[in-house]
């Protein structure tokens, strides 16, 4: 019996030996933290994306304290948070400085509307797919669908669906452009979401070869053009562009087009 | 035993298909495709405008730039169009497309047998005619075979490759074993343009008939040229692996056989070296093997560039059962056709015709690390971690591992019990470390 | 054929495989261990093919349920886990109970393996974690050793266990008469030990077959076996140079060991010169044990201890840059 109120009592007071130690080394060694660190890390979206430059979003964070970094670098983070981050700051939040607005789009509806050379089997990778003679596709400027956008996305913004277009979500994308890196047709590109429209179709051939290929292409009818009030729309190299400088986001050529090409966000 | 190196594995070779067809010369097509670009380099321009008249062995495209070679026509008749046309290498490329008239008839002076005393020519004279004739590397890829035979240093050996370590191809061993006297003439001509006593002639040692040909044509025109037999390997008709094994020098990574003072071609590109030379004749025409299992009579044929592949499987008699894979070269390094409807261009070794069992997909498994892909790598690198490091999105860790060294042979593929895409891995791994 | 026939498969070269695949591998191995284990039941009686049975089922049935719970496709079929179980129940004394032998095989596969993230990516041996686990568990019946050809199921100690009281009294005169067995006995087998160590004739018919077909190399089985029988030549004796080195290397696991279970390729180095450090690493351990150790017999841990530094050797033997000058 006594051996064991021995080792009960030895034990517990090591335990509160070591713990009066840790007390005092704490107190002793601590290093001054910027609190303000610590509470912008946790409003930021903790995802790590990179876009910034920055080691993750704690890099960030430090950066951000230092005034070494503009708060508009980060694209993962909402205009709301960007506000709560400079009120952290001490900064006048105004309009300009928490505008991100900017997502990743697919110029590129094909998909199983878009014929296929051939049956391609190997490497779920479009890098790869992309070399293996000219692509499966019919279209060479279309996508591929094999999904490199989706691996890449920090978000789960992007989803293949069930007629093997890539989607974007616009609630899910923060605009961290590596999408738009990683996709080697170069079909990704960023808009503003207040500006609606897009044209979904890269492809650049003659629109008899593009409507033979894909029925989910622009066939450079001109019906957009013609029914644009703001003359935003011009058709080059068999494509429809819209020029957003003068686009006011009616959508009246969404409904015009015949082969649905042009989408809304 | 033969001469070797290490690494590498005998294949089941399947030579036995087409290796014993005599070369037949097929028929001249009624319209051929000539794609512009048939060579590493710059794609040729167009010599001839549409609906003009050419003949055989006109040239119809001329080489652009230092390592570019030109393209000549492989039948007589009228060009119809150049436009896009399918290209069994780079998907589509632009193209002559030539109608028959029929006649077959030769451009002047193409094809006369010449007496030509080559001592008497310069370096240079040989290779302006060798520049001319649109020659290129015929073992696959392509290369301008005037800018390897002017080397920027001095080179010790010449070798010529006969191993023809690709399974199923045997349109190398019908030419040595058919025209060994016209390959020993074309040899003399490289040797006198390289300036080199030591020629080696390697070729694999199941391919007894071709070696004795040779050393037989030798011993009867009194040449100095060994024939030197090798183990029977993939890939021992690889170059680098083919100096190791004749000479024990390894081409250090990054630089090309001269830099080992050596100089190596394929046999079928001496053969037309010296038909290039002796009989004024550009390179329109080669010698394919058609192949396959399901191919009705597997074949060796002499066939005019730009047939397309369809008329080829046509004369083999067509296709027993279902195709799943037409191939353009040998099943190792071949590359897979979308349709038959691509033209014979001066690098296509074969066509091998693949049915629905010899293409069966396989599952991808982990690998099991049973090391069979690094004991076969020739270039001695470790294709397991590449493809672990490829397939799990780790690249920056790949970077010290010599990826660019990487041939893309794919005996690593062949050999792995777990059926990885090791070289799809790999080349993944050489487009995103470019 | 048109353009628009998709019936044309395209896919990047090489367009060959091998015939060689992992069932293929794993079975054959399975089959090479079938005489041993026929030899076992002569020896030892037939109730060795039940032990077996119940380690197999043991490592099947929780390779299927943890597929099933890890939603993967099930492995079952690439024999991989049968040859778990019959690895296991050879290194099981021959009177265990069914039910260590079923235990046995499922925590092979399940700390061994599928913890691990199943085939190929386990870092020890699944059969040998296995094993370690009944020995901790359950010394007493791990150690249980019959004679052979038993009727009464009398217990014998193993060779080795004999050989290690010996070793300790110094005044017995030769070795062979320590351990009651000829060299004859211990190559066919006519001795204690576990199910399938015994018969070094049969297990080396197996492993010759396995060589043949290039499933195993001998760089491990080689250096593992010559290591043990140098070192055990120096240091066994009553003085250097003097012990007898061919009981060490026919007695216990050693055969059984070097060829079948130090050859594992996911747990092994991957390079010639990896395998030849490491069956020489193995052999060391072995001895370590056997003559110093605590154990009679040592190839299990010198294995699993030698597949902790499989890494670093597959670090350090990597082969040569092809044409790089060093």
């Amino acid at each position: 019996m006594n051996r064991i109120i021995l080792g009960i009592l030895t034990l517990s007071g090591l335990g509160f030996g070591f713990g009066l130690l840790l007390a005092w080394m704490s107190k002793k060694f601590h290093v001054e933290v910027d609190r303000r660190i610590m509470k912008i890390s946790e409003i930021l979206p903790g995802v790590n994306c990179g876009a910034c430059g920055l080691a993750g979003c704690s890099g960030f964070a430090e950066a951000l304290v230092n005034n070494a970094v503009n708060i508009n670098a980060c694209v993962a983070c909402s205009g709301e948070n960007k506000k709560a981050i400079l009120e952290i700051l001490g900064v006048q939040a105004d309009e300009t400085s928490t505008d991100a607005g900017q997502i990743a789009v697919m110029h590129c509806g094909g998909g199983m509307k878009c014929k296929d050379r051939f049956l391609y089997r190997g490497l779920k990778d479009c890098l790869i797919a992309a070399q293996t003679i000219g692509g499966h596709k019919a279209c060479k400027y279309g996508c591929l669908g094999q999904g490199n956008c989706v691996a890449v996305c920090p978000f789960g913004a992007i989803v293949i669906l069930e007629n093997k277009t890539p989607q974007v979500s616009t609630q899910l994308c923060r605009g961290c452009k590596k999408c738009v890196a990683a996709c080697p047709r170069k079909i990704i590109s960023m808009m503003y979401v207040k500006k609606k429209v897009y044209i979904k179709c890269v492809s650049r051939e003659k629109a008899a070869d593009k409507a033979r290929k894909c029925k989910a292409s622009c066939i450079a009818c001109g019906k957009c053009v013609k029914e644009c009030s703001q003359g935003a729309i011009a058709i080059n190299d068999n494509l429809a562009q819209i020029n957003y400088e003068t686009c006011v986001g009616c959508q009246k050529c969404v409904a015009v087009c015949p082969t649905k090409v042009i989408a809304v966000i | 035993m033969g001469e070797t190196f290490a690494g590498g594995n005998h294949i089941t070779g399947y030579k036995e298909l087409s290796k014993d067809k005599q070369i037949i010369e097929m028929p001249i097509p009624s319209r051929v495709a000539i794609p512009l670009s048939q060579h590493t380099g710059i794609i040729c321009e167009p010599m001839v405008k549409e609906s003009q008249l050419v003949r055989v062995g006109t040239k119809i495209g001329q080489g652009q730039g230092l390592i570019s070679s030109s393209v000549h026509a492989s039948i007589s008749g009228k060009v119809t169009k150049i436009t896009d046309y399918n290209h069994p290498v780079l998907g589509v490329c632009k193209a002559v497309i030539i109608d028959s008239d029929g006649q077959d008839e030769l451009e002047p002076g193409v094809g006369v047998a010449l007496a030509r005393n080559i001592k008497l020519f310069s370096k240079e004279q040989l290779l302006e005619i060798i520049k001319n004739a649109g020659i290129v590397g015929l073992g696959g890829a392509a290369f301008p075979t005037q800018v390897k035979l002017n080397p920027p240093k001095p080179v010790e050996f010449l070798i010529i490759n006969g191993a023809e370590c690709e399974p199923y191809l045997s349109c190398d061993f019908r030419i040595m074993l058919e025209r060994s006297q016209d390959i020993l003439k074309g040899v003399s001509v490289v040797q006198q343009i390289l300036n080199v006593r030591k020629v080696l002639i390697g070729v694999e040692d199941d391919k007894q008939e071709a070696i004795k040909a040779l050393r037989n044509k030798i011993a009867e025109l009194k040449l100095d040229f060994a024939v030197v037999g090798l183990k029977t390997k993939y890939p021992q008709g690889a170059e680098k692996q083919l100096i190791k094994a004749l000479l024990d020098r390894e081409v250090p990574p990054g630089k090309l056989p001269f830099d080992v003072g050596v100089v190596v071609l394929n046999v079928g590109t001496v053969l037309a070296v010296g038909e290039a030379v002796f009989l004024n004749k550009p390179l329109y025409e080669r010698v394919v093997t058609v192949t396959g299992k399901i191919l009705k009579n597997p074949a060796n044929l002499k066939v005019r560039l730009g047939t397309r592949f369809s008329e080829l499987i046509n004369f083999c008699g067509g296709i027993k059962g279902q195709c799943e894979k037409i191939i353009m070269g040998g099943p190792m390094m071949g590359i897979a056709q979308c349709t038959d409807d691509v033209p014979v261009i001066k690098g296509t070794s074969g066509i091998l015709l693949l049915s629905k069992s010899q293409t069966a997909g396989f599952a991808e498994q982990p690998c099991i690390r049973c090391g069979r892909c690094v004991d076969i790598c020739p270039m001695r690198m470790l294709p397991y971690l590449l493809s672990q490091y490829g397939q799990t999105g780790h690249y920056q860790k790949a970077d010290g591992l010599n990826v660019k060294d990487c041939m893309e042979c794919g005996a690593c593929v062949y050999i792995c019990p777990a059926k990885r895409r090791i070289l799809e891995h790999i080349r993944l791994l050489k487009t995103v470390l470019k | 054929m048109t353009q628009e026939d998709t019936k044309i498969i395209v896919e990047s070269s090489p367009h060959l495989r091998s015939e060689e695949s992992i069932p293929r591998i794993m079975w054959t191995v399975a089959l090479c261990l079938i005489p041993s284990g026929v030899m076992s039941m002569l020896v030892f009686g037939p109730a060795t093919v039940w032990i077996i049975i119940s380690a197999v089922l043991g490592a099947v049935i929780t390779e299927l349920i943890s597929c099933r719970l890890r939603k993967k496709p099930l492995t079952l079929m690439d024999g991989s886990a049968v040859l778990t179980g019959i690895l296991l129940a050879y290194n099981l004394p021959p009177q265990s109970p069914l039910w260590m032998a079923f235990l046995g095989g499922s925590v092979a596969i399940f700390l061994g393996k599928v913890l691990f993230g199943g085939l190929g990516f386990n870092i020890f041996n699944p059969a040998l974690i296995g094993r370690v686990f009944l020995m901790a568990s359950f010394p007493q019946l791990m150690t249980r050793w019959p004679a052979p050809f038993g009727i009464d199921a009398a217990t014998a100690p193993t060779p080795l266990a004999v050989f290690k009281d010996g070793f300790a009294n110094t005044n017995i005169l030769t070795q062979t008469e320590i351990i009651n067995y000829s060299y004859s006995d211990l190559f066919l087998g006519l001795r204690g030990g576990c199910i399938g160590e015994a018969c070094i004739l049969a297990l080396l018919l197996g492993a010759a077959y396995l060589v043949y077909k290039q499933y195993i190399t001998l760089e491990v089985p080689l250096s593992f076996i010559g290591t043990v029988g140098i070192f055990s030549w120096i240091f066994s004796g009553s003085g250097f140079f003097k012990g007898d080195f061919l009981i060490h290397v026919l007695s216990g696991g050693l055969i059984l060991g070097a060829f079948y279970m130090a050859t594992d390729y996911v747990t092994g180095p991957i390079t010639k010169k990896g395998k030849l450090v490491f069956g020489v690493g193995c052999g060391l351990i072995t001895c370590l044990i056997r003559l110093w150790g605590g154990y009679p017999e040592g190839v299990s841990y010198a294995i699993l201890l030698m597949n902790v530094v499989t890494p670093l050797i597959d670090r350090f033997t990597v082969p040569k840059r092809f044409g790089e000058v060093r």
